[in-house]
């Protein structure tokens, strides 16, 4: 008998394989909470959110550290109260971007937001390392972090993938309305009903709960597009891309002017307007702007033009654009 | 004492291991279904102005997106044996392929699926919240639910230089398309069960109705006798389904 339990105890150990991990640093894992109706995420499982990550990656994106000239963070051009947009720039606005596969309006980033930052670090801040690496607080957040006081592209990307995976908006009155928790004014609804119906048809391109598709498209703002201004085909070189621009969100939208590509608008009602009766035709202007009977704009009226902005202010999140855990620790 | 150790020996046998996989019956096997969209018998090409419709106008596509969704397969007097109340978002970009699993072993005569989604699937929530899911919501004010098809693309008459866009997008309950085609399908033990589906997207447009994007209208969603047209000649998207 002691032979059989010996047997079966030897088995026990030989069958079910357990990697004994050596002791390391301890990070606190953070489960992410996908907000309501929005779609699934695959979380990189080499980069797991934790509160140490998350903290260093927010301390990071305040920082000018991050400049080879100290003079600039990513939330010089990305503030939170603008919808982690900028009103001097025409850049897109960091919010639910852990849901984009491409980054930048003509896509030039295609991959998670591990790749987009490792671009942002890399490419566009030029960060020297040394400076960060200088500074005691940080070795020992990244320490903290990721169990490593080796402070380089990989970890500093991750860091701040990290704390803009965080960055959700899904708090609007239009999200409330959508749960059915609080109805829109009478105005609203009207401009609901413009936007997700073919009267307006913002839906197909800016559904809901991302109002934005992570697709590319021409809708109209030109008739030609030259050097700087060809969208999505600089990267691909595909003609079929000409004047192709990725869909930004509208969350927030009430204070993320500039608006389209090139910051070419002010407000909502001039974004309106455009779409009521400035579309241009061009060859790759998506099909969805060439409907029947619309040739010739929307069609809305002065009253259909107010209701759908007040509809468009709908999507304004108060919590996220005051939220502590989004704002400058510094 | 030396029977409950043996027990206690055996129960922490079997529930110290986990299983890595969980095993499909032996009695039942997976399927491939591999999805070809083709006219002519040459692959679609996206973004080009390439194909002539029977209402006289040349197009390109520049969306193909649908769902393939209740596939059944049944026996030579009809009965199902096997249903899949999957939806399955189909890209016609992309080269796709339908994994159907815990399918009987055995002999069938008829296959069964629907183009779009069926009345019991559509609604908000019913399908996996994936993007590509959530990117086919069709609104709630206009009846709720998915996109059944997106098919968009431009046109023109020969000779025109210019072009216009269309979009024709089928969506609503009612509106989804039951394709029934009888063929011998051997499913056996294995993971050798490859299928290809033939689909010709340019049959939207054609049979029995010829779409006409001038005087029906370049978009259909949301008008009813539109979509019922576009509903009606789906019934001759899927040109072949055959066994590999």
């Amino acid at each position: 008998m002691k032979k059989i339990l010996l047997i079966l105890f030897l088995a026990t150990l030989f069958f079910c394989k357990k990697e004994i991990e050596p002791a390391t640093y301890s990070p606190t894992l953070v489960e992410f909470e996908t907000p309501a109706h929005f779609p699934f995420l695959n979380l990189p499982k080499d980069n797991p959110l934790t509160v140490e990550g998350i903290n260093l990656g927010r301390k990071l994106y305040y920082d000018s550290l991050l400049h080879p000239n100290k003079t600039n963070s990513f939330a010089s051009c990305h503030l939170q109260d603008e919808g982690f947009s900028s009103i001097n720039l025409n850049s897109l606005p960091h919010v639910n971007m852990a849901w984009s596969t491409f980054f930048l309006w003509n896509g030039e980033i295609e991959g998670g937001l591990e790749e987009a930052m490792e671009f942002k670090v890399h490419d566009f801040f030029k960060t020297d390392f040394d400076q960060l690496k200088q500074d005691p607080h940080y070795l020992s957040l990244y320490e903290d972090a990721f169990g490593t006081t080796d402070i380089n592209l990989e970890t500093t990307s991750k860091a701040l993938a990290q704390f803009l995976r965080t960055v959700v908006s899904a708090n609007s009155d239009y999200d409330e309305f959508f749960k059915g928790e609080k109805p829109l004014t009478a105005s609203q609804y009207r401009g609901y009903l413009i936007y997700n119906s073919e009267k307006g048809d913002c839906f197909h391109c800016h559904g809901y709960p991302l109002l934005a598709d992570n697709q590319f498209h021409n809708t109209g703002l030109d008739s030609v597009f030259t050097s700087n201004n060809m969208g999505r085909y600089e990267i691909t070189k595909n003609t079929s891309d000409v004047g192709k621009f990725k869909t930004p969100t509208l969350r927030n939208v009430e204070f993320t002017r500039p608006y389209m590509h090139d910051g070419r608008f002010m407000t909502l009602e001039e974004v309106v307007e455009f779409y009521n009766s400035g579309v241009k035709l061009s060859p790759t202007l998506d099909p969805i702007m060439t409907k029947s009977g619309k040739e010739n704009g929307l069609g809305l009226s002065e009253q259909d033009k107010k209701d759908l902005v007040n509809f468009l202010k709908s999507f304004t999140d108060n919590e996220f654009l005051t939220s502590e855990a989004y704002s400058n620790p510094h | 004492m030396k029977r409950s150790s043996l027990y206690i020996g055996i129960i922490l046998l079997l529930i110290g291991c986990k299983k890595s996989e969980i095993t499909q019956s032996v009695s039942s096997a997976s399927a491939n279904f591999s999805i070809h969209h083709e006219i002519s018998t040459a692959q679609l090409l996206f973004d080009t102005i390439l194909y002539a419709t029977p209402s006289g106008y040349e197009i390109s596509t520049t969306r193909l997106e649908y769902y393939i969704s209740d596939v059944k397969f049944k026996d030579a007097s009809g009965i199902t044996i096997h249903q899949d109340a999957n939806a399955h978002y189909i890209n016609g970009r992309n080269q796709q392929t339908i994994n159907i699993h815990n399918i009987l072993i055995k002999e069938y005569q008829q296959i069964e699926l629907t183009l779009g989604i069926p009345p019991y699937l559509n609604e908000h929530g019913k399908i996996p919240n994936t993007s590509e899911n959530v990117g086919m919501i069709w609104p709630i004010n206009m009846g709720g639910g998915y996109h059944f098809l997106k098919f968009e693309g431009h046109f023109r008459k020969p000779n025109q230089t210019s072009s216009s866009g269309f979009a024709i997008h089928l969506g609503e309950t009612g509106n989804e398309v039951i394709i029934s085609v009888t063929i011998p399908l051997s499913i056996n033990e294995g993971n050798g069960n490859n299928f290809e589906i033939n689909v010709n997207p340019l049959e939207w447009l054609t049979n029995p109705n010829d779409y006409d994007f001038e005087l029906d209208a370049n978009y259909s969603m949301g008008i009813p006798e539109l979509m019922q047209k576009i509903q009606e000649n789906g019934s001759t998207i899927v040109t072949t389904i055959s066994q590999q």
